[in-house]
């Protein structure tokens, strides 16, 4: 289980996060939805401890109190999908993997990434070097599914795409599930969320959590906005 | 050698540019230093490793159609001129090992239906300075030069300055240079995918190893 304890966070001194409480089981789907600049991404980039942010709270994974650990410890166990991958043209796919990898599989590497839509010569090219942006999603969900985390979060890798990889994004969030992994999906792609199999919607507004529970409240936010809360 | 033998040399190998441009370190540095010459004449595929002491370097390599691979180590204080006559179709791969304080200035002269594929790689721990020309003059006809240069650096301070000079429309130049460097966003990214400081500064090595 993940769990967010009176989590505070700041970016520049200023507050980002008030008193987040949360909690998240294996072998759910969360999604965590709010209109723009309501702190989501810092959310996710909070539990990853991203150096750029200061918090005070609790971040407990399997009992375990990973609050304070190195990014790049706590990102053996979740996965964080970047909203905007960066570009590093300098290193090139192959490599990556092979260092990140506990088995680097050539050929069903290349087998996944043409499934998912990506360039023939993606594993010859900079990490996300010159791949559209719907291509860098692509590559963050083959890094999710290669990668194997128990956790896994993805920041909008619903948009921008076409309908052909919100299909296959459906069937990964399914699988992931049924893997008995924890998947936080942020969004703010309301008709392809009331498609998924949600177990807990979290609405986040102003640095604050306004709603936990079922997916029935996208119909509310569809019909009324956010005003509701 | 005196010093006077040395200048009379450098007049032979584009040694005003050469002794303008390092003067200031000649002056300071280079006074007592030994100087060193050779000549290598390359009508095959070969491999040269050079390691740097405290002297004055001087090295003309007259190359006929061939693959040449020189490797050069230094951790002193050294200066080297290196002049390349390429005759024919050649590649040059030129790796320098910097842990001290090194001043070189490759020329490529290139001669009439000759074409140059040079490549430098520097990995630079230290102080370096590396001029690096293609020279094609004007009665050296259709011939072509590329220079690639490719730099790592640790802590270093590096300046690399390609120049080239090409003094007929019927010849071609080319450069293109790369520096094996992170930002730090892209750090950030692969702190995300589970890696620290000391692995990706080995997968920027191995990176640079592979060119």
């Amino acid at each position: 289980m993940l769990k967010i304890e009176g989590l505070n966070v700041y970016s520049d001194n200023k507050k980002i996060l008030e008193n987040v409480n949360l909690e998240f089981e294996y072998g759910k789907l969360y999604l965590v939805f709010g209109p723009n600049g309501s702190g989501k991404t810092t959310f996710a980039k909070a539990i990853l401890n991203d150096e750029s942010l200061k918090k005070d709270g609790k971040i407990i994974l399997d009992n375990i109190d990973i609050t304070n650990e190195k990014t790049e410890n706590i990102s053996k166990y979740i996965f964080y999908s970047f909203q905007d991958s960066v570009e590093i043209e300098n290193i090139r796919t192959r490599t990556l993997l092979m260092y990140i990898l506990d088995n680097f599989d050539e050929k069903k590497i290349l087998n996944l990434g043409k499934d998912l839509g990506l360039p023939e010569d993606f594993l010859d090219r900079g990490v996300n070097y010159n791949l559209s942006g719907g291509e860098k999603k692509r590559f963050s969900l083959l890094l999710s599914i290669l990668l194997n985390r128990k956790i896994i979060i993805f920041d909008e890798i619903d948009s921008g795409v076409d309908i052909e990889f919100l299909n296959k994004l459906k069937y990964y969030l399914d699988k992931f599930k049924k893997e008995n992994k924890i998947v936080i999906l942020i969004s703010h792609n309301l008709k392809f969320a009331k498609e998924l199999d949600v177990d807990k919607v979290i609405i986040l507004i102003d640095g604050k959590v306004k709603y936990i529970g079922d997916k029935s409240i996208l119909d509310k936010i569809e019909k009324n906005g956010f005003n509701i809360f | 050698m005196g010093i006077r033998v040395y200048w009379i040399r450098l007049k032979k190998m584009d040694s005003t540019f050469f002794k303008n441009i390092f003067k200031k370190y000649y002056d300071k540095v280079f006074d007592n230093y030994k100087i060193i010459e050779k000549e290598f004449d390359i009508n095959k595929d070969q491999h040269i490793e050079i390691d740097l002491d405290n002297n004055i370097y001087y090295n003309v390599f007259n190359i006929n159609n061939s693959e040449i691979k020189i490797k050069i180590n230094n951790n002193d204080i050294s200066m080297m001129y290196n002049e390349f006559n390429i005759i024919g179709k050649v590649k040059i791969n030129i790796l320098i090992n910097n842990f001290g304080n090194l001043r070189v200035y490759n020329l490529y002269k290139i001669n009439s239906n000759s074409s140059s594929d040079s490549i430098e790689k520097i990995y630079n721990k230290n102080n370096i300075v590396l001029i690096s020309k293609i020279f094609i003059d004007k009665n050296s006809k259709n011939s072509e030069g590329k220079l690639s240069q490719y730099l790592l650096e640790e802590n270093g301070i590096s300046i690399l300055l390609p120049i080239l000079d090409i003094e007929n429309n019927k010849s071609k130049g080319f450069h293109g240079s790369k520096i094996f460097k992170l930002t730090e966003k892209e750090e950030n990214y692969l702190k995300y995918l589970s890696l620290n400081k000391e692995e990706i500064k080995n997968i920027l090595i191995r990176e640079f190893n592979s060119i």
